[in-house]
């Protein structure tokens, strides 16, 4: 019994513990999400408005062909960009525009008028193409140097139209990092309580199993006509409970049945055939000397044989 | 040929009628030709087994005082216990159960030799196998008389002193009457005895076979002479005592034929 039992909880405490490990994890890491997304959103966000506009302007007017690093202009947002990048190292921050109806880098990211569309595949385009008009996230997105979160915002100009967008990305193994953090703070926990909560099982099953199996033995010996049984211990002490309650009831069991065997074999006692061979005889002489069984023995054969003559 | 069976106790209480109407019952269902008299006029009581408890017109009594012929008291039970199927019947000669006729009875006895004519006319008239008699406790004349023309004695015991006693003297007065067969059976033994030691024991103090040993049982006691036991509940160790001494009564009827 101690091992059923100890395999039924083992069960239910894999089933319960195994939704607890998931659910911690895959509650952390959507947290971790979430506030890494609100982060992103703001940060971009954040950039798009302080960064000068003028100078985004004038970058934004050079041609292709021009060295954007003989313009202060450009030179002045490289330094923003990379002190953007320096207060969140992780970050990787770049300004982008609309040229022709194609979007292409202007600073920080890939070189100056490069086309986003070579390096970023088509849905991450889109979601930059929407940077355009309003602030936009991007989720999870893989491109040929890892994979990302992103953010992206326009900087409007003073009559409302945009002049470029901020891009943000953040690389998505920080999300692994806090489900491994997770995994790594809960796992030892779980672990820990669930052989604390097997040894109790064990510890419990053995409690009840022990005076069962000293009432098993007690019953065979009972089987074995032995009636003195030896309960000290399990039957009522200081604390009654079940079990001392049903040790109590098999020694009263055991008593009775002992009483009753006692009684039936002083029973059998009296079951000796004894007769009193002086006492019969009287007897037998008593009637034999009536002149009737006189009578009757001398005529018994002749009554016999005529009961058969038809 | 009629084998005439005597069914006596030293005592009252052996359970004389119960066996004697379930042994002759089962018999008359294994196809013999069996009749039952109630010579126990004082106590009658084997008609309640056959399952008659109303009086009855014509009884063994009439017969004893000369009112009717033997025939007329007789009253055929074959179809209760199912005995035609296998050719078998079994005839009751109740005693009367009425007061007067007991009191009568006791205050002015019987014609024994009537009693004896009575016996061999059913024989006769009834192409009898096996007639039983069941006869009144205690040795009277009467019950000498029907243990004197019986071929078998069967002599019912209880398991205790005052019947292990008292079957002492029965036995030696049946010998003295050269009784051909005598058959002991021990009735109402508790099931916590030791049947092989008993048998024994009872060989040696009589020298006379034991036909069965019945045990004691709760379920004979609460069924309370209601009805044919062995024949409702023929699986119980009782019944399968009582085809024991039905056994018995059959081999001995095969074996040497009443001559």
């Amino acid at each position: 019994m101690r091992w059923k039992l100890l395999a039924a909880f083992a069960a239910a405490f894999t089933v319960v513990f195994a939704f607890i490990a998931f659910w911690v994890v895959h509650n952390a890491s959507e947290v971790a999400q979430q506030r890494l997304t609100e982060q992103l959103l703001a940060s971009a966000q954040g950039a798009a408005t302080d960064l000068p506009r003028k100078a985004v302007a004038e970058v934004a007017a050079l041609s292709a062909d021009a060295d954007p690093s003989e313009s202060a202009a450009f030179r002045r947002l490289e330094d923003e960009v990379d002190s953007v990048q320096a207060i969140i190292p992780s970050i990787s921050p770049y300004i982008y525009g609309e040229e022709d109806g194609q979007l292409e880098y202007l600073v920080g990211g890939d070189p100056f008028r490069d086309p986003v569309a070579r390096t970023a595949p088509a849905s991450t385009v889109a979601y930059m193409q929407r940077g355009l008009t309003t602030t936009t996230f991007e989720p999870e997105n893989t491109d040929e140097y890892g994979t990302w979160i992103s953010a992206y915002s326009p900087i409007t100009g003073k009559d409302g139209t945009t002049i470029a967008v901020v891009g943000m990305d953040y690389p998505v193994t920080y999300v692994q990092e806090v489900q491994q953090l997770a995994r790594e703070r809960v796992f030892p926990v779980l672990a820990i309580s669930y052989a604390a909560l097997m040894l109790l099982v064990l510890l419990v099953s053995t409690l009840i199993v022990r005076p069962l199996r000293r009432l098993t033995r007690a019953s065979g010996r009972i089987a074995e006509g032995e009636y003195d049984l030896d309960l000290s211990g399990i039957t009522r002490g200081r604390f009654a409970d079940e079990m001392s309650d049903l040790a109590d009831a098999f020694r009263i069991m055991a008593g009775k049945v002992a009483a009753r065997e006692r009684t039936l074999s002083s029973q059998v006692k009296r079951l000796q055939v004894q007769i009193d061979a002086a006492k019969r005889d009287r007897s037998v002489k008593e009637i034999t000397e009536t002149d009737f069984f006189a009578d009757l023995s001398a005529k018994a054969d002749d009554l016999r044989a005529r009961m058969h003559r038809q | 040929m009629t084998t005439v069976v005597s069914v006596h106790s030293f005592r009252g209480g052996t359970g004389k009628s119960n066996t004697t109407a379930n042994v002759a019952a089962n018999l008359a269902a294994a196809g013999s030709r069996v009749a039952v008299i109630d010579t126990d006029v004082q106590s009658p009581g084997i008609h309640t087994l056959f399952g008659f408890d109303q009086d009855f017109e014509h009884t063994l009594d009439d017969y004893l005082w000369g009112k009717i012929a033997i025939g007329d008291a007789v009253h055929d039970v074959s179809e209760l216990v199912g005995a035609q199927e296998s050719g078998g019947r079994l005839f009751l000669v109740p005693s009367s159960m009425q007061a007067t006729d007991i009191a009568r009875i006791l205050r002015d006895g019987y014609d024994v030799v009537r009693l004896n004519e009575g016996f061999r006319e059913l024989a006769a008239s009834l192409d009898l196998d096996f007639l039983f008699i069941d006869t009144h406790p205690g040795l009277n004349e009467e019950t000498m008389l029907s243990i004197t023309v019986s071929d078998i004695l069967l002599l019912l015991l209880r398991p205790d002193q005052q019947d292990f006693q008292g079957t002492a003297v029965t036995v030696d007065i049946a010998r003295r009457l050269s009784v051909p067969d005598l058959q002991l059976v021990l009735n109402k033994v508790p099931d916590v005895v030791d049947l092989d030691d008993l048998r024994a024991q009872m060989d040696s103090a009589y020298a006379a076979p034991t036909a069965a040993i019945l045990p004691l049982s709760t379920e004979v006691v609460i069924n309370a002479s209601g009805s044919l036991f062995s024949l409702t509940h023929p699986d119980h160790a009782w019944s399968q005592g009582i085809r024991d001494i039905v056994g018995v009564l059959q081999g001995r009827e095969n074996a040497e034929p009443a001559v």
